[in-house]
């Protein structure tokens, strides 16, 4: 775990008034990102609601941890089409409180096109933007968060060239319950949402022990990793060696694209399903997919998919803990045409235009489940009477 | 009509070990008002409480805010607060002796109901539809094998949002109270906590009620029906605001604090000279 944080601790040696005045009297600091969806701008109100990605280190000190939704900027309609475009995150400043020995986040900002804006909690629901993805800590202006990082991320299609990462982590690179001691050099493309080139150019196993599996050869072609054991790996066509997964199974597997069989027996996609790129812990899918269907990036806990959706299906990337679709949460996007699965609603916003922000647009079976499942949100009445 | 609210401490225990029970600034003020206005417009109040609870409220020196002062409830080892985070409010039902109006404590009533409470047996805010992802059918709940659901509930009937709750028969008060508790210790669920929840505080009770050919009546048909109206203030999901946005709480605390000045001048003796509420209070 990093210690990044540690000065947040109360020492010892301090009073608990000692430590709150301490707290109170620090500036605010960078403790998340914040990335600007496409269907997350409301243009009658000129609100843009935010995902944002905050520091789990710092979140597990914080006596009420922060969501990662229910967050927002007040921006014109021309800043907000520059914070979609430009396709990177901003950082987010927070303002630490602590009352008797409880940290609180107190308040939040977030400096872009010369100016500060106040980043203000309304419970406004948003999807996770699409572009949310992942990188290495090479680059020395991007700070350590703690937990996970997130980087910036090529607008368009993911395909080969576009998303690109140099290198990846030289050290220890600790992200939940797994370590990744090196990786890739040369072009490494992550992201699930295409089914295009995926190329290793070399894939150093070494000490690359992701917990669940390891990878002793690999290949030059396409490809996509899950949680599982891979003898060997061939160019082209996918044939495993022996191929033991632990908590699941291949059973069929075509040449370009890349299917797994049930992975607790049940039944499975036609079409081509990737995963992602790393997914450690438990991974269940008990029925599935008929068309293409993406995984995320990362999760490090367990994974569940319960019985789902005719249609294209994409997860988002970044989860630690658990993650579950069954019926009730469903915390992905998609790129154009948006299917929330089978669970909580047939669409959100309908086709989507990538070039252009629409006004946000709330289900309210969602947003109760947001609100009543996750906390956050705006439900209430009668305040006017107090 | 006397009301009672009621406190659990299970789920804080569960989420934050180390740290000894207490209430934020603005659930204070909430229950303050809340307590106050029933008391004007419709009778005494009580408090139903856990032992780290009722300590707390005892500590901070609110116990005085209760008439019928505080009772000690505690729900059953075998209950899991993270799933069943509202288990105190049944508990504290099955231990009523007479029939009171369960109030939430962020719930706060500004009228007199005895007009509303007619005509009827059971007598709440509003319904709520029945959606699967809230309130999924019984074969979704993990239950012990020996577990039974109670004869003859209709499943077409509407949950009851309990958030105020009046119960004119005491037997079937403690019949609801006990058949949910007995639910909630059957369930080897360990960590949803919302359907199997709600199923045991909001839709098993009008399903008993219906298969004993009770009726109930709601102020308003659904939630989503609730409009303008001045009988009802309840912060529900806006506590979430009023936790991270600390503009938004501010201003939250000054209004209560105000109207406790205004209407309620009594209270602002506890707030003012409590130091929970400093930042608030200004000379």
């Amino acid at each position: 775990m990093s210690i990044r944080y540690r000065w947040l601790k109360k020492s010892y040696k301090e009073t608990v008034e000692e430590y709150d005045n301490r707290i109170n009297m620090l500036p605010p600091f960078h403790a998340g990102y914040a990335y600007f969806g496409g269907n997350a701008y409301d243009e009658y109100h000129h609100i843009y609601g935010l995902y944002i990605t905050w520091s789990g280190e710092l979140n597990r000190y914080l006596f009420d941890p922060l969501s990662e939704y229910g967050f927002v900027i007040h921006c014109p309609v021309n800043e907000a089409v520059g914070f979609f475009k430009q396709g990177v995150a901003e950082r987010i400043y927070v303002k630490l409180k602590s009352k008797k020995g409880r940290l609180y986040g107190d308040t939040f900002t977030m400096n872009a096109n010369d100016k500060e804006y106040v980043v203000s909690y309304t419970g406004m629901c948003v999807n996770k933007p699409e572009y949310l993805c992942f990188s290495g800590m090479t680059n020395p202006d991007v700070p350590d968060l703690g937990s996970y990082l997130v980087s910036s991320y090529y607008n368009g299609s993911f395909t080969a060239g576009s998303f690109n990462l140099s290198s990846f982590n030289a050290g220890t690179f600790n992200i939940g319950s797994f370590n990744l001691s090196s990786f890739n050099t040369g072009s490494f493309n992550l992201g699930s949402y295409n089914l295009g080139s995926f190329n290793l150019t070399m894939f150093n196993t070494g000490s690359f022990n992701t917990g669940s599996f390891i990878l002793s050869s690999f290949n030059i072609g396409s490809f996509n990793l899950g949680s599982f054991n891979l003898s060997s790996f061939n160019i082209g066509l996918f044939t495993f060696g022996s191929y033991n997964v632990g908590s699941f199974y291949l059973g069929s597997f075509y040449g370009g694209l890349l299917n797994f069989g049930s992975y607790l027996s049940g039944t499975f996609n036609i079409g081509s399903f990737n995963f992602g790129a790393f997914n450690f812990g438990t991974y269940n899918i008990s029925s599935f997919n008929i068309g293409s269907f993406n995984l995320g990036l990362f999760n490090t806990g367990s994974f569940n998919i319960g019985s789902y959706n005719i249609g294209s299906f994409n997860l988002g990337i970044f989860n630690t803990g658990s993650f579950n679709i069954g019926s009730y949460t469903l915390s992905s996007f998609n790129m154009g045409v948006y299917n929330t699965g089978s669970y909580i609603s047939t669409s959100i916003a309908g086709d989507y235009d990538y070039g252009r922000l629409s006004p946000a647009d709330y289900y309210d079976l969602r947003d109760y489940i947001m609100h009543e499942v996750y906390g956050i949100g705006c439900l209430g009445y009668g305040l006017n009477l107090i | 009509m006397d009301g009672f609210y009621s406190i659990w401490t299970g789920l804080f225990k569960l989420k934050h070990e180390d740290t000894p029970f207490f209430m934020e600034d603005y659930d204070l003020l909430t229950l303050i008002l809340s307590a106050a206005a029933y008391k004007k417009n419709n009778g005494r109040v009580r408090m139903y409480a856990d032992k780290d609870g009722a300590e707390y409220i005892d500590s901070i020196g609110l116990k005085d805010l209760f008439d019928d002062g505080i009772q000690i409830m505690e729900p059953d080892e075998d209950i899991n607060p993270k799933v069943f985070w509202a288990a105190g409010k049944l508990k504290s039902l099955s231990l009523l002796d007479k029939p009171s109006v369960m109030i939430d404590l962020d719930l706060i009533i500004w009228k007199n109901l005895d007009d509303f409470f007619t005509g009827a047996d059971i007598y709440g805010i509003h319904r709520e539809q029945i959606r699967n992802e809230i309130y999924p059918d019984t074969d979704f709940f993990k239950v012990k094998r020996d577990y039974r659901y109670p004869d003859g509930l209709d499943k077409a009937e509407l949950p009851l949002n309990t958030a105020m709750l009046y119960i004119e028969s005491l037997d079937f008060t403690h019949k609801y109270a006990d058949e949910s508790l007995r639910f909630m210790k059957s369930c080897t669920e360990q960590n949803e906590n919302l359907r199997h929840m709600v199923f045991a505080e909001q839709r098993l009770l009008p399903m008993m009620a219906s298969a004993e050919g009770l009726k109930i009546k709601t102020m308003f048909p659904l939630g989503e029906d609730i409009g303008i109206q001045d009988y009802f203030t309840h912060i529900w999901g806006h506590k979430n605001i009023l936790k991270y946005n600390r503009d938004e709480r501010m201003k939250y605390c000054m209004r209560v604090i105000n109207r406790l000045k205004k209407d309620f001048p009594d209270h602002m003796v506890f707030v003012s000279s409590n130091d929970i509420f400093r930042e608030y209070i200004k000379d």
